[in-house]
């Protein structure tokens, strides 16, 4: 059944393993108030980023969303610079203007997360329509929790990408919950019925195999880059903690520990490394991945600590390309 | 120097721009047959260039975003100037922010064109807004261009502006007729109509024109600065503070509703930098705080007119105060 | 029995129009479809023809003037 190449599934199990690692370092960072405000991991979905950017070329875009370290990272974003935006340092990747919530790496076609459900959606659109400048064929992946399809703008982009038959792949982390509230309480169809109603084709792809993944993302860009239009993904998935960091304290009881622990025996990482061993990859080699991946993470940390603190005088900066005068509120 | 129509001048001013940079485009509801007209012409002489979208305004203004990250510098038209609304949060919380958001990382270069804002007679509530203020409270550079050269001007230099720039182009100007000097304009600057050293009436829209008649009408009992302020954001404080300086008295007039309005920042700004210039307190001129009804004699009832102008600038013949020296 | 011509409504919030040329005078006879004024609003400029047969009794406009949408362009005398 794999049907990747051997180095592709240990590049793969390497992405999703620094994914993994970042956000429980980031879980850390947060109780331990270094990272301020809350953050939204994507322990348990690292699959779904890593599968689907393993299909992307240079020049395609993604946009992401509340939940978007674990885009980020598989697409190829710094570690430290990452960290150091989470420290809401100077050398961050957003210079500290962004958090968690807004973290972005343009060069590397990351068009942002962001706070707002649905919101970046239409982003991909506009990419996809715009021309390259090497002329090929520029193909956007919208990322989206399943909560999103409920969301109006998201609604409207499926149907303007297929009315204009753009290259979008519209990929559904579907975590079964858009926080606590579960998907069938508020859709009466499922996530490939919708998309099907706007005349968007798509499938089911099981969010916790990267192999299945990466093989359903293949077959989605191919399908945009050839000009056939827009997909739609259904990444079945789930995450293995809470909806943001604070959520452990809140005693919420919308899932019981049994669910979680039956998904944890699909933990993408387990996944993986059972593909690996029928593929006759030695475990040390995926012993090495963790071990390169822990070193990389800790390393990047500090140089993220070091990084300098912005200066008070520059919180109005960045606000314009053009610049233009901004008055302070004080006299 | 020609002579245009305002809406000719917008018209002239996009087809200008769209033909030297052949990254703009230009995108709305009904623009390849121009309902508006500020598109005539343009989807058969440019082809692909000017594209209908489906009636889903946040859509549309995202897709506008992602275009203009990606390298476009795209143009949304606003059929009716309230849809704005419908697209608030892809203006004001994404577009405009993500500039700073990312920390520099990248720039969005859109144009949002509302032709034909404000009321005009029986367009009713929802059609009758002038919201150039809810936009420049949230720092998106806001233009209202009052004369035909202002359309001109300022259009090529909302399209070359590299951030998120709005023009309001008010339905009440669309069709006055004035010389047109083909350039591109300066964002944040005021315009002085006409000079006078009695008082000074910043205007905006068409309220510039009524500002200018009246002005006119009572000349031989009161000498009227008129200043255009033409851009709401970033606004031209310099001009209105040499102005007040100059004759001591101020009417802002504003077409949006007294509350939170135009009128309400320039009368605090220049309460609180320089009330020592005033000889009479500041007088604001504004829509009521109210929606706009149906009837044609309630509408007139609650936006700004001429004889609101006239009312207060009679008011300082009344007083008798002395310049402070 | 004269048939009032009014400009008609161009457009949502046109208001404003200016005749820009008169093809007619008085005592002209005019059949359906003939041009009667070319007139410009803030969008176009376009020709208002005819809508019935008869004779001008008075043309209400001159050149160059600006009017109301509502305001009356001629009188016509239908046959």
């Amino acid at each position: 059944m794999v049907s990747l190449q051997q180095e592709e599934v240990v590049k793969a199990y390497t992405s999703m393993r620094l994914i993994r690692a970042f956000e429980e370092l980031v879980v850390q960072l947060v109780n331990s108030n270094e990272i301020a405000g809350v953050t939204h991991e994507y322990i348990g979905e690292e699959a779904v980023a890593v599968g689907v950017c393993a299909a992307l070329e240079a020049d395609d875009v993604l946009t992401s969303t509340h939940r978007g370290h674990g885009h980020l990272l598989a697409r190829g974003a710094d570690p430290a610079k990452m960290l150091a935006e989470l420290l809401g340092r100077e050398t961050g990747l957003n210079r500290g203007r962004g958090g968690s919530m807004h973290i972005a790496d343009v060069s590397l076609g990351i068009y942002g997360a962001n706070g707002i459900v649905g919101a970046g959606v239409p982003f991909a659109l506009g990419a996809a329509a715009t021309p390259t400048e090497s002329g090929k064929t520029r193909v956007a992946v919208a990322f989206f929790g399943d909560g999103a399809l409920n969301q109006g703008v998201l609604l409207e982009s499926f149907n303007l990408a297929a009315a204009w038959n753009l290259p979008v792949i519209f990929c559904c982390e579907n975590n079964g919950y858009a926080v606590t509230t579960p998907l069938a309480k508020s859709m009466p169809v499922t996530p490939v019925e919708r998309a099907a109603g706007f005349g968007i084709p798509g499938q089911e792809v099981d969010g916790m195999d990267v192999i299945a993944v990466a093989e359903a993302a293949r077959l989605a860009v191919d399908h945009a880059r050839s000009g056939k239009g827009p997909y739609f993904l259904d990444c079945q998935t789930y995450r293995l903690v809470g909806h943001h960091t604070a959520e452990r304290t809140m005693n919420l009881t919308y899932r019981t520990q049994d669910e979680i622990e039956s998904w944890a025996t699909r933990d993408p990482l387990l996944v993986a490394t059972e593909h690996a061993r029928h593929a006759g990859i030695p475990s040390a080699r995926f012993e090495a991945a963790d071990a390169e991946v822990r070193e990389r993470l800790a390393s990047s940390l500090d140089i993220a600590r070091e990084g300098a603190v912005p200066k008070a005088e520059s919180a109005l900066d960045y606000s314009y390309s053009s610049p233009i005068p901004m008055r302070w509120g004080r006299a | 120097m020609t002579v245009m129509r305002y809406q000719q001048a917008l018209a002239a001013a996009v087809r200008d721009e769209m033909l030297s940079d052949n990254s703009v485009v230009y995108l709305g509801e009904d623009v390849e047959q121009s309902l508006r007209g500020v598109s005539a012409g343009l989807s058969k002489e440019l082809p692909g260039r000017v594209r209908d979208t489906p009636i889903s305004e946040a859509a549309f203004t995202g897709f506008a975003t992602g275009a203009a990250m990606a390298g476009a510098r795209p143009i949304v038209e606003y059929q009716i100037p309230t849809l704005l609304y419908v697209a608030f949060d892809q203006i004001v919380n994404q577009a405009q922010k993500i500039r700073m958001m990312t920390g520099g990382q990248t720039k969005v270069p859109v144009t949002y064109l509302f032709p034909g804002s404000g009321a005009r007679l029986g367009l009713a509530g929802q059609h009758s807004d002038h919201p150039y203020v809810l936009l420049a409270h949230m720092g998106v550079k806001t233009l209202v261009p009052a004369t035909p050269e202002d359309a001109y001007t300022l259009m090529r230099a909302a399209i070359r502006d590299d951030d998120p720039v709005a023009v309001f182009a008010p339905a009440a100007c669309l069709h006055r007729k004035g010389e047109v000097n083909l350039s591109v304009g300066a964002i944040g600057k005021a315009v002085i109509e006409r000079k006078g050293s009695d008082v000074t009436v910043v205007a905006v829209g068409h309220l510039v024109h009524e500002a200018l008649r009246v002005a006119e009408e009572i000349s031989d009992r009161l000498d009227v600065e008129v200043v255009n302020a033409r851009s709401i954001f970033p606004f031209d404080w310099q001009t209105v503070r040499d102005s007040v300086k100059k004759t001591g008295r101020l009417v802002v007039v504003d077409d949006t509703n007294r509350m939170l309005g135009l009128a309400s920042e320039v009368v605090a700004t220049a309460a609180e930098e320089y009330s020592e210039l005033f000889r009479d307190p500041p007088i604001r001129v504004t829509r009521a705080e109210g929606a706009v009804p149906f009837s044609i004699e309630l509408e007139k009832a609650i936006v700004p007119s001429a004889n609101d102008i006239r009312s207060a600038l009679e008011r300082f013949l009344d007083s008798s105060s002395d310049r402070k020296e | 029995m004269a048939i009032e011509v009014r400009f008609p409504k161009f457009g949502m919030s046109t208001v404003e129009v200016y005749v820009s040329h008169i093809f007619v005078n008085a005592g002209d006879r005019v059949a359906v479809g003939d041009p009667l004024v070319e007139v410009e609003t803030d969008k176009v400029t376009l020709i208002m023809d005819c809508e019935v047969s008869g004779v001008i009794t008075e043309v209400k406009v001159v050149k160059d003037g600006e009017y109301q949408v509502g305001d009356i362009v001629c009188l016509i005398a239908e046959n």
